[in-house]
């Protein structure tokens, strides 16, 4: 933990999306650690008596109860993410069969080289929507659909996932039981699925990001 | 001192000292210190979850000044909230320390 923002941004990295900065906690861990250094410690020493950044970032969830997301909302935030996938695969698809078509009647060598581009492009696109979920959650801690919806996936505590977890809890659909799956969220206290269970995972309403509430001077 | 008596008793004393005056966060961790004798000694970073958590009870209330060298500072005071709940608990830690006495031979009747 180099420096000061080395040290606020892995806080941070461990507490949901938006939840530091609606509450201005990266400010508020500087301007302690700027003190500590005005005192005459050195960085590395203020840095030391803070904690350890997973530590810290638990303290503060330890007070807080995140609420659960609402089924309907987690089933919207998915069709979305489904439909992007769609979006952007479907007309891939549906170019590489053209351009295939095309070589076939023609022979034209240029309508084969095209069609093993788009091939190759729409391969890509689903190899990257297989990765899309696990790797979202795990690194922003939701998918674009769940942003949308004010959703987020943490862990048991309310500390951001890893890969582990965020594999793990996606094992369903690579495998096609995710309907069974599912189908726990509806009798699980916290509307887990039954791999969000395995993984120590939920998914709950995320606070949107606010800016730091630094106000005006005062008296 | 034990872990668990800091941690039980912390916010009883965060609360008695924002009762003299607000204060920010560092300036609360080095008044722990300095009239503890070293015996509050903690995670500098684990004072601020317990002081967001008293906020959300209502017991403190935060706002932001801008200080002179352009870095917004926060600063807590105590509410009525706050006022109450300390009575509360000091009340609730003088009774248990009276029976504590009397369990270890030291006083009369709680």
């Amino acid at each position: 933990m180099k420096t000061i923002d080395d040290y606020v941004a892995a806080v941070s990295r461990h507490l949901p999306p938006g939840f530091a900065a609606s509450r201005g906690v990266g400010a508020e861990l500087r301007d302690h650690l700027a003190d500590r250094m005005l005192a005459g410690d050195t960085e590395a020493e203020a840095i030391a008596r803070m904690g350890e950044p997973s530590e810290v970032a638990e303290a503060f969830l330890a007070g807080f109860r995140m609420r659960r997301a609402p089924l309907p909302r987690r089933a919207a935030a998915f069709l979305v993410d489904m439909a992007l996938g769609l979006v952007v695969v479907v007309p891939l698809l549906f170019f590489m069969f053209q351009a295939i078509g095309f070589w076939e009647e023609t022979r034209a060598l240029w309508f084969g080289v095209l069609a093993l581009l788009v091939g190759g492009v729409a391969i890509a696109a689903l190899v990257l929507g297989v990765v899309y979920f696990p790797a979202a959650e795990a690194i922003w801690g939701r998918t674009l659909g769940k942003w949308l919806f004010g959703l987020c996936v943490v862990n048991e505590s309310g500390a951001r996932i890893g890969w582990k977890s965020a594999i793990i809890r996606r094992i369903p659909f690579y495998f096609e039981f995710f309907w069974i799956d599912a189908v726990f969220a509806f009798f699980t206290r916290d509307r887990q699925r039954a791999f969000d269970r395995v993984a120590g995972t939920r998914v709950v309403v995320c606070e949107p990001a606010a800016e730091s509430p630094a106000g005006p001077a005062r008296g | 001192m034990s872990r668990e008596l800091k941690r039980g008793t912390l916010e009883m004393v965060l609360l008695a000292l924002l009762r003299e005056r607000e204060r920010y966060g560092y300036e609360i961790v080095t008044e722990l210190e300095g009239r503890s004798g070293g015996a509050f000694e903690m995670k500098e970073g684990t004072l601020y979850p317990v002081l967001y958590r008293l906020e959300e009870a209502g017991h403190v209330e935060a706002h932001w000044r801008t200080q002179e060298r352009g870095v917004p500072r926060k600063y807590y005071r105590i509410t009525a909230s706050g006022e109450a709940e300390l009575g509360r608990q000091v009340a609730g830690w003088r009774a248990f320390v009276s029976v504590m006495d009397v369990m270890l031979g030291e006083g009369g009747e709680p």
